[in-house]
């Protein structure tokens, strides 16, 4: 669905593969869709980052389409690196949930 | 102190509405909490009712009630009253969203009878050592 709950934008970081950022919140109304951008964003590059540092709620249907997400573009051909500080909404989300053991999470994007 | 206590149509796009409402109310209170776990388990409360309790009926309504204790924790219930159906999907949404609460919070219960579903749990305040 089109809303302005969640933006997502390349980064202006972008130096090796696409890095994209979400911005604002993801909930059961709009997950498969920021999903949806994200898939339509990276197509074609081997790998992806999503910049989740700035999003502002998380709940378990975005934490569900992250996991899809993931599974949907490595089926693809492209590896998905979720960049979500512990100290951040999605961060602490991920860990809860403890999809930080299935997923490429990861405080930083040097090393 | 004044406590939250409104009621919303049991649909996807009325998460939002609530949130915001929640963040201003705890604001208005001064609330020593961590918001966005506290935002995060009444979320998921909701959630599930929009998701379960309403299934092939009319839209029902999705009560939020949260009263500070006194002591800076507070106590959040969550009612409709539709009729609970049990998670179906593979993926386990609906449990890896019940289990988020779990560990977000204390005291969580959730009472469902044929008449509707009561999900009461208590958000630890952060003002005080633990």
């Amino acid at each position: 669905m089109s809303d302005e709950l969640a933006v997502v934008e390349p980064s202006a970081d972008g130096a090796d593969g696409v890095v994209l950022r979400v911005r604002g919140e993801v909930d059961m109304s709009n997950a498969d869709g920021v999903g949806d951008r994200v898939a339509a964003m990276v197509r074609g590059n081997s790998g992806a980052v999503l910049d989740l540092s700035a999003v502002e709620f998380l709940d378990s249907q975005g934490l569900r389409m992250l996991y899809q997400l993931s599974r949907r573009l490595g089926d693809a051909g492209t590896s998905l690196t979720l960049l979500a500080p512990r100290d951040t909404v999605a961060g602490e989300a991920l860990r809860l949930a403890a999809l930080d053991r299935d997923l490429d999470v990861r405080d930083t994007l040097g090393a | 102190m004044t406590g939250f206590c409104r009621a919303y149509p049991a649909e996807a796009i009325q998460l939002r509405v609530l949130r915001g409402e929640l963040r201003s109310w705890l604001g208005s209170i001064s609330a020593e909490v961590n918001v966005s776990q506290f935002l995060l388990a009444v979320g998921e409360a909701c959630a599930n009712a929009v998701e379960h309790a309403y299934i092939g009926r009319e839209i029902g309504m999705v009560h939020v009630e949260v009263k500070p204790t006194g002591t800076g924790d507070l106590v959040v219930e969550v009612r409709d009253h539709g009729r609970w159906r049990p998670p179906s999907n593979v993926w386990g949404d609906r449990q890896r969203g019940t289990a988020l609460m779990r560990r977000l919070t204390r005291d969580f219960d959730r009472q469902t009878t044929t008449t509707g579903t009561t999900v009461t749990f208590l958000v630890p305040g952060t003002g005080r050592p633990r």
